[in-house]
């Protein structure tokens, strides 16, 4: 492999969960709700992946429970928000820090300290044909499948937007009184998108556990769940822009190792450069602030965003 | 679910849910919960040790939470307390050789100002670009926070590595700018006096002065605020730079009291805990003060519960986060409960 | 009509339609029966395209945005004239063209009945042209139509039959033919005044208030265009006009909320348009919100906090940096008394007060404040006739010691009752103006015409 199709498919791998949770948010948001608790969800979607991975031996079991438990994690917080109006924000940091507490202890009490538990990979699957081209190939199509699931459900969500009951989701977080005057059920549809986006959330952390690397650590989700919802917004709430904008992020991370393994030298016209790998994992945080100032205007999000909705008569 | 029992049912559905949930994993890892809690109290409460403990982690929690109580009742969402709490000791750091050429008496006073000025600085950024672009300060605020803590790592590496050049920390700090100990050989410092003594100071802002009324004014009902003529934006302002400053004296005061050293992981999300206290104090200065406390407690006991009764640690967080859904929960429903009661004024002919 | 279209649950009676009798309607059933309504303040998504914002409205998102429906629509808009671009987003539209959308989407439905709310009160005479234009075409397509407007002539124009609604009762109904104008417009205000009002002093020559051709700077609701005025010691004028003609925007240039576009405010000898709500007070311009609970009260404070909010720019309650909470206290229990606000303590929040005695507060408060001139917008909006005659007499009391009051109000009996000279507003410029003891038909017929008497 060159290094470039390293440089490549190591972005891409690090992309993936962060594709996947800001899909998965895109859809809460743009239905009005906003999630900080992405980060909880993912923590708790890894710890479910690796426990039922290890259990079963299985790691499409693994997946399957992680999103099951991203799907009951989002159910909490769409009732707390949706259901009971509660503040957005305080709900979800209750959870991010609640999550880390559950998953830490979960993880003592069920393999203790020393464990060497190790969960069952989830194999890359080379498609046929497709990863015989040359450089696109061995980058694109010798992933895992949660890789090619980021990359079908980025042209599903972008499909169900422009659907008929995407219609109705984008008027819930555009202008809630015009969808509930419409017939459109609010809060229905928001409880349904805030579960979609747990169980995406759920989804990425156990690509963490199941792909990425094999094992559990707490709180190993070290704030991804956060990049996520930068790449929503950098990404302007567009499935596509998001894999685009996770894929900046993906690729500063990956830079990050890259310049670390080479002594964090590199040449730029023709001048060595020490670069720091802080600089590069700030970057992606100090382009979405300066992108947002710059274009403050297009990044405003769904008009309803944050606000709960109670009919008004 | 109206009727006493209804409501109390209400109220105690997530607490009790919370609370089983805990015990049951306790009881999973083949630990005793009574053995955990007993552990919990006596660390964190039981002698002078111990309560020195709980009052020295609360202390960081108190100056964050006040901060972040005083932009709140603004109507500004500041979630960058924790990278606030890094710029502050980061420049305290960075100033330290200047810093330690002071007499004591004038170093740590002068050592709070930089704190105070460069957390004012640090949440001076999200104002600026809430008023003048727009852009929301949840979002801008945590961009902030991981710029921040990446900031503090490089510098740790860097220009400020302690001098033999081995190890991610930065040196110690000048002692002139150490923290007294108040009561050795407990490890309880000024910095906690300092901490209350805020909490003090920032009552009398916001209930006794105009300034701390017309933020609160401007919080609650940006619409009679204008119509009262006090400056909605001056108010974004002052209680952004408010918020900061308090926020970069709890780095100071973590600084130099506890760790005396800048590192990595300096601040072990107190920033967003911090949070947590204003909530749960109503962001009302003595509630915050009490959670504070409370929320201390429990980081100082955990650490007792690991020790006596095999717990780990992490499970506080889990009693953390449950605290702040009930607490979330609770607030919801009476806030739905005072609209229907607004609803019924609204009809009335 | 917000009980016909299901908004708002009647407590008796029942709604009659197409042969279905319906005890209460939803929104959904309304909609499935065959009713639409247009609402005045549209129900618009601006970030959709129109065809997007159709297909919401209607009974099967799926249906509307396949090709047929698409077709379906495009046929819609070639036989009822509303020409307007499917794929336009509406943000770009301007607001005839977006009342196109809405009256779309009910026709898209399906609808049978058409109900518009206040339609032309947003458009230009030419797009009103258009709009009626297109009504009639419905007409004679076979939709039935229901147009709520005050536009006295513009009813008359269009309907067949009108109807007249005043205090929830229907006070008249016949042919459009066999009924003129002022026959309506008495019907709208009604016979005879409910009292006399207070004894007014004569207001003497000095000129305490010159507004002279202010308008506004912009905003999204009825913009004053050009209005000038005096305002004489002991004087009380009033601005009457149907809500919607510029009364919140004229309220807001004349307290400070907004400084006017163009134009100028003089108090006295002194230019007070750069000032803001604070400097006027300290200039002696006082004003009542219109609305009391979102803009003259924090509900959620103590009357002596809100007691500040209205009175902190004289400065009367800061000792250096500190608030003198003792003297607040006292000024609070002093209103609280000399005001009949009973039951209460300076302690007590705002948001346990009832409607009229919150009111009753906020004029405490704005006339302690020792002004000269008061603006009052809508004073006694939601008051018991008890809460409503004290007022008026503070109000009139204010006059009698020689200061001034800009009266704001969309209450007809309160402007007859209490005004020395009366403005008529409409679509933001001064109509008319008629001394104290007008014919209530008079002023009547000026705020629903536009045109004087």
């Amino acid at each position: 492999m060159t290094g470039l199709e390293e440089f490549l498919t190591g972005t891409i791998r690090l992309s993936a969960p962060l594709i996947l949770a800001a899909l998965g948010e895109i859809v809460a948001q743009r239905s009005g709700v906003i999630n900080i608790s992405i980060e909880g969800m993912m923590l708790g979607g890894a710890f479910a992946g690796f426990a039922a991975g290890v259990a079963t031996g299985s790691p499409a079991a693994g997946v399957m429970a992680a999103a099951a438990a991203g799907a009951a994690l989002g159910s909490v917080f769409a009732f707390l928000c949706v259901v009971r109006n509660a503040d957005q924000i305080v709900a979800g940091m209750g959870i991010n820090i609640a999550m880390v507490g559950l998953t830490g202890a979960l993880f003592r009490a069920l393999f203790g300290m020393e464990s060497l538990a190790s969960a069952p990979r989830l194999e890359d699957w080379p498609i046929p044909v497709l990863s015989q081209l040359p450089v696109v190939g061995r980058v694109f199509f010798e992933q895992s499948l949660l890789v090619y699931v980021c990359g079908a459900l980025a042209l599903g969500i972008w499909l169900f937007l422009r659907s008929p009951q995407g219609l109705g989701l984008r008027a819930c977080g555009a202008r809630p009184e015009a969808a509930d005057a419409a017939g459109v059920r609010v809060g229905l549809t928001r409880f349904a998108a805030v579960v979609f986006g747990g169980t995406m959330a759920g989804v990425a952390g156990a690509y963490l556990t199941l792909a990425q690397t094999s094992s559990f650590a707490e709180n190993m989700t070290s704030g991804r769940g956060f990049i996520a919802l930068a790449v929503v917004i950098f990404g302007r709430w567009h499935p596509v822009g998001a894999v685009l904008a996770a894929l900046v992020f993906g690729g500063a991370n990956e830079a990050q190792f890259w310049f670390q393994a080479r002594g964090s030298q590199a040449v730029i016209a023709g001048v060595q450069v020490h670069i720091p790998y802080q600089a590069l994992l700030a970057l992606p945080y100090v382009v979405t602030l300066a992108v947002l100032t710059v274009f403050a205007g297009s990044y405003r999000g769904p008009r309803a965003l944050g606000k709960p909705y109670v009919r008004s008569r | 679910m109206n009727g006493r029992l209804g409501q109390l049912a209400g109220t105690l559905a997530f607490p009790l849910a919370g609370l089983a949930l805990i015990a049951g994993i306790i009881l999973l890892g083949g630990k005793s919960p009574a053995l955990g809690l007993a552990a919990l109290v006596s660390g964190s409460l039981g002698g002078a040790f111990a309560l020195a403990e709980t009052a020295i982690r609360a202390c960081p929690l108190l100056l964050a939470g006040l901060g972040v109580a005083v932009a709140f009742r603004a109507g500004v969402w500041n979630i960058g307390a924790e990278g606030q709490i890094y710029f502050g000791a980061l420049a305290v750091v960075a100033l330290a050789p200047v810093l330690g050429l002071l007499p004591a008496a004038a170093a740590v006073p002068a050592a709070f100002l930089v704190a105070a000025a460069a957390g004012g600085f640090w949440a001076w950024v999200p104002a600026f670009l809430r008023t003048r672009r727009g852009v929301q300060e949840v979002i801008s605020t945590i961009m902030l926070n991981f710029i921040a803590i990446q900031l503090v790592s490089w510098c740790v590496h860097g220009p400020l590595k302690e001098s033999s050049g081995q190890f991610p920390y930065s040196d110690e700090i000048p002692a002139s700018l150490m923290l007294p100990r108040l009561l050795p050989p407990t490890r309880l410092h000024l910095g906690v006096l300092f901490a209350v003594a805020a909490a003090a100071v920032v009552w009398v802002f916001l209930f006794r002065t105009l300034r701390g009324f017309q933020l609160r004014a401007v919080g609650a009902s940006p619409e009679a605020a204008a119509h009262a003529g006090i400056p909605t934006e001056r108010s974004v302002w002052e209680a952004m730079a408010v918020s900061g400053a308090l926020a970069g004296l709890a780095g100071a005061v973590q600084l130099m009291g506890v760790s005396h050293i800048l590192f990595e992981k300096f601040s072990p999300g107190y920033g967003y805990t911090a949070i947590a206290a204003a909530l749960l104090g109503g962001l009302h200065p003595v509630g915050v003060a009490l959670a504070s406390g409370l929320l201390g407690a429990l980081e100082a006991g955990a650490s007792a519960m690991q020790r006596e009764a095999g717990i780990s640690t992490v499970i506080v967080y889990l009693v953390q986060g449950v605290i702040i859904l009930s607490v979330a929960h609770q607030a919801a429903r009476r806030r739905a409960a005072t609209e229907a009661i607004r609803q019924r004024g609204a009809q009335e002919v | 009509m917000n009980v016909a279209f299901g908004f708002v649950r009647p407590d008796s009676g029942e709604i009659v339609f197409d042969g279905r009798r319906y005890a209460a309607m939803t929104p959904q059933a309304a909609m499935a029966a065959g009713i639409g309504m247009v609402h005045q303040h549209f129900k618009l998504v601006e970030e959709f395209t129109v065809a997007e914002n159709v297909a919401l409205g209607s009974a099967d998102y799926r249906e509307a945005l396949t090709p047929s429906g698409q077709s379906r629509l495009r046929t819609i808009i070639r036989d009822t004239g509303l020409e307007v671009d499917p794929r336009a987003r509406v943000e770009d539209l301007p607001v005839g063209l977006r009342q196109r959308v809405e009256i779309l989407k009910a026709l898209f439905r399906g609808s049978r009945l058409l109900i518009l709310d206040e339609p032309t009160a947003v458009l230009t005479p030419q797009e009103t042209e258009e709009l009626f234009r297109v009504l009639r075409r419905l007409r004679g397509q076979g939709t039935g139509i229901i147009l709520i407007t005050h536009k006295l002539g513009e009813a008359l124009d269009i309907s067949d039959r009108v109807t007249v609604l005043r205090q929830g009762r229907c006070v008249l109904s016949c042919p459009a033919a066999e009924v003129q104008q002022a026959r309506i417009a008495s019907a709208m205000v009604g016979r005879d005044l409910l009292t006399a009002g207070p004894v007014l002093p004569e207001p003497g020559d000095e000129v305490l208030l010159e507004v002279r051709n202010i308008s506004s700077a912009g905003g999204d609701q009825q913009p004053v265009l050009d209005i000038s005025f005096t305002l004489r010691a002991g004087e009380i004028l009033g601005i009457a006009g149907v809500e919607g003609n510029g009364q919140t925007a004229l309220a807001d240039i004349l307290a400070g909320v907004t400084p006017p576009g163009g134009g100028s405010l003089m108090l006295g000898d002194r230019e007070i348009s750069p000032l803001g709500v604070d400097g006027r007070l300290r200039e002696g311009l006082s004003h009542i919100p219109g609305d009391r609970q979102t803009q003259a009260l924090l509900l959620e404070f103590p009357l002596w906090e809100n007691m500040l909010l209205g009175r902190w720019p004289l400065g009367e309650f800061s000792r250096g940096p500190l608030l003198d909470v003792g003297g607040l206290a006292e000024v609070t229990r002093e209103a609280i008394g000399a005001y009949g606000i009973r039951g209460a303590t300076e302690r007590t929040l705002a948001m346990s007060l009832s409607g009229g005695n919150q009111q009753r507060f906020v004029v405490a408060r704005q006339m302690g404040a020792g002004p000269r001139v008061v603006v009052a917008v809508n004073p006694t909006r939601g008051l018991d006739v008890g809460a409503i005659e004290y007022v008026h007499a503070r109000l009139a009391e204010h006059c009698g010691r020689g200061g001034a009051v800009v009266l704001i109000s969309t209450d007809l009996d309160e402007v007859l009752a209490l005004s020395h000279r009366i403005l008529v507003l409409y679509r933001g410029r001064v109509a008319a103006e008629y001394p104290r003891g007008a014919r209530r038909e008079d002023v009547g017929l000026a705020m629903a015409t536009g045109r004087a008497s």
